[in-house]
This record gives structure tokens, sequence and C-alpha cells, in this order.
């Protein structure tokens, strides 16, 4: 398959950090990173649709980061809700562009999940991200969704391959397959988060090599690494420190594979600096750094 | 797709919505318009260790919501917590995003039901209110 490069005119940024309440301190530090990655959802508060205009307020603690940082950005949202079977919420879209524009963001991504909920004529949270069956009837309403944040923020726009805990063994079509028909239908790219694949690989046996051999990886984007820790039995994304050394093993697998790659972004919960410290968070930025270095 | 996602989302907040299914499937499920593949499904879902791992995960969520605005109020009532948050989400299944209106709905319904709480209950839910102030005058500076 050859497609189009999704990332458009988007800039080869190298390795970043996703931005945490922590993270000020390490990023100030001259070369500490090339890019910072934001989730916006975290640096405002969203009042509701009832509130119009007014309905998304900055919170300015959180915002201070990015006006000291200088870095180039790229946006992250969780709220975008683009497998739910709800109307796009086009006041939700609007913020998109308009936090895109005010800080010149690279691409914007969101991941292959549902967080909100049909309740009537209206939406809920979930509670909780949860993966969808790869069915070709989510399959067409994340495309469509796709197009229209593209179509709106004139921004790449990247789906996020997200970890799961239940399967749906009867799916349409298998997971990489979905992701490359989302790309080839929707003009948009990949986030591969080698982390996500990773706890899927424990979790139900799927190999993460052959995963990247199914995956059209001209899509890929950008890569997110991370650490994970034991949840009832289970492997969870619990971005608890450093990624395991099969993440790693798939991230020198990619790179030399992935030709539109334009960022390595890694991400961990700020609960957990404790353990991690800005010292092995140097560590995990210089080792993604070599592997950035290799790459095709 | 909407009653699935809908009953799946009430599967991963509900352990004994979990057990209902995995007991009796149709009658668990007969009050969501599902097809039969999408019945099936859901019925097959709750004998995964997945499902588990999905309602520990939505209870985390939802402890952190209250845990990062009232985390003193929390910790006081530490030894009762579950008792009290099962008696909450049983009344309140709905998860709301933001932080600091989840809390204030969770402090009403101390309100309402003050027997849940050790005594001094008032003054723990002045406390919880307190912490509350100082999260909306954060938000607002």
């Amino acid at each position: 398959m050859a497609h189009a490069d999704p990332g458009g005119d988007a800039q080869r940024l190298g390795v970043g950090i996703m931005a945490n309440l922590v993270i000020a301190p390490f990023i100030a530090m001259d070369g500490a990173v090339d890019y910072l990655a934001v989730t916006p959802d975290m640096f405002w508060i969203d009042q509701g649709a009832g509130e119009g205009a007014r309905r998304f307020k900055d919170i300015p603690s959180w915002v201070a980061i990015l006006e000291a940082s200088g870095l180039p950005m790229v946006s992250h949202h969780i709220g975008l809700s683009i497998a739910s079977a709800i109307p796009t919420d086009p006041g939700y879209v609007a913020q998109m562009a308009a936090w895109a524009a005010r800080w010149r963001a690279q691409w914007l991504s969101e991941h292959l999940a549902f967080v909100s909920i049909a309740d009537g004529h209206d939406a809920t949270a979930a509670g909780l991200a949860l993966t969808a069956p790869f069915d070709r009837d989510v399959l067409d309403l994340s495309v469509e969704r796709a197009r229209y944040v593209i179509e709106h923020t004139q921004a790449p726009f990247l789906l996020e391959n997200s970890p799961y805990y239940v399967t749906f063994d009867d799916s349409d079509m298998r997971e990489a397959e979905f992701l490359n028909r989302f790309c080839a239908e929707s003009g948009g790219g990949l986030l591969l988060d080698l982390h996500n694949l990773y706890c899927n690989t424990v979790n139900h046996g799927v190999s993460g090599h052959r995963f990247l051999d199914e995956l059209d990886l001209a899509t890929v984007v950008e890569v997110h690494l991370a650490g994970g820790s034991e949840l009832g039995g289970m492997y969870a994304d619990s971005h608890s420190g450093a990624p395991p050394e099969p993440v790693w093993d798939l991230l020198d697998d990619l790179v030399a594979r992935a030709p539109n790659l334009r960022g390595i972004t890694f991400e961990f919960h700020d609960s957990y600096l404790p353990q991690l410290g800005f010292d092995g968070t140097a560590e995990v930025i210089a080792r993604a750094r070599r592997a950035w270095d290799a790459r095709a | 797709m909407a009653a699935f996602q809908r009953a799946y989302a009430d599967l991963a907040s509900s352990p004994k919505l979990c057990l209902a299914v995995r007991d009796d499937p149709d009658a668990a499920l007969a009050s969501y318009d599902l097809d039969e593949r999408e019945r099936s499904r859901l019925a097959r879902a709750v004998w995964q260790r997945g499902m588990d791992a999905n309602c520990t995960l939505y209870r985390t969520t939802r402890i952190t919501a209250l845990n990062s605005v009232a985390p003193l109020t929390l910790g006081l009532i530490r030894p009762i917590l579950r008792d009290v948050l099962d008696a909450y989400w049983e009344d309140h299944p709905v998860h709301e995003v933001r932080f600091a209106r989840e809390t204030a709905r969770f402090i009403a319904w101390l309100e309402e039901h003050p027997s849940v709480l050790p005594e001094p209950a008032g003054e723990i839910i002045a406390l919880a209110r307190r912490e509350l102030a100082a999260e909306e005058m954060r938000l607002s500076a």
C-alpha cells in the first residue's frame, strides 16, 4: 500500500515528552527534549455545551507551562471520543482547532476508543476509555469523524492504537487492517503507541513485530513510549516509568521502516516521578534519541 | 451500536451487572436494544479477565476524581470508603468528568445520607466542603 504522507508539512521534531504537572523543571533544562506533547483537555475546563462561547476556560497554572516552554507542540486529545455512536460535538472540534492554532500544533491526535455514550438524545461519560470491536460500522464512524476534524482544523490528524482488555474475536477485521483502512479512507495517520501494543501482546498473545508487519508503516507519524504495571492479572498501560525492553525492541524495528515518522514521545504519569526521577527520564529520552538517529 | 456501547460501559462500571449477565444474560441485558451479535458478544465478554480489569479501571478513574479534590476527606473515611463509594455509585452510576462537579455531587449525596459516615458526620462533610472550596479557588485563580 502506498499513501500520501499523512504528516503533511509538519516538522520532523525528534524526541519529546508528554506534559504533566511535574514536567516544567525538566523541560526547562536546555536541550532536554525537542518538543512537548500536550493533552489540551488537561489545560482547560470544559463547562459544558450550554455555556456557549464561555464553554472552555483555561487553567492558568497549566497554561503557564506552555507559555514558558517555547518548545514545538503537538496536541494529544482525550475528549473527541472518535468511536462513539453519538453525533460529533462541533464545539469540541472548534476548540481543538482554536487550541492548535493558538499553540501552532504540528499535528493533532486522539485514541481509538469511546469515552462518551448515548444517553437519550444527549451524551454522557462512559467513565473510562473502551475499545470498540474492529467492525466496519465503527470504522465508518471513525473515518467520518476524522475527516470532520481534518476539515475544521486544517492540521494533520493521527489515530492512536489503544490497549484493550476485553477482546471481540468475531470482529469484522483485525486491528492492523482496521488502522490501515482508517488511514486510507480518512487521510489521517497513525500515532503508534508501542506500549499499548506491548500491553496487547502480553494480555492477548499478539505478536508485536508481526503486528508491525501487517501495518502500513508509512502512515506512522508519531510513536508513544511508556511503562506499565500489573492490574488484576493483566498488564496495564499505567505510564508508571521507563519502557520495558520489548518496547525498545519494537521501536528499533519500527524506526527503520517508518519513513514519515516525525516524533517519539515518552509519557509517564506525574505520580511516578519519585520512582523514575528526572535522571531516569533523561535516560529514556537519550535512548529514544539513539533510536531516532538510527532511523532510515 | 449505541445500545451496545451503553451496555458495555454499564458492564465496565458494575461488577454486579457483570455477575448478573453471567448468571442470566437474556434477563440481565433485556433492557438494552441489542441485536443477537451484540448480545452474544457481551455475554461472552463478562467471562473474560479483561472485564474485571475494565471494572477496576473504572473504579480507579472515579476515585481519582474525588481524591484529587478531597484527599483529606477520603483519607479520613478510608476504613469505610469502599462501602460509601459503592452506595454513592449505585445512586450515581454516570461518571462526571469534571472533578470539582463530581466532588460537589458526592458532597451533596453525603449530606443526603449522613448515616453512611461515622460521627461527627457533619464535620467530615464540612471538611469535604472546605477542600472543594480550595479547589474552586485554585481553578478560578
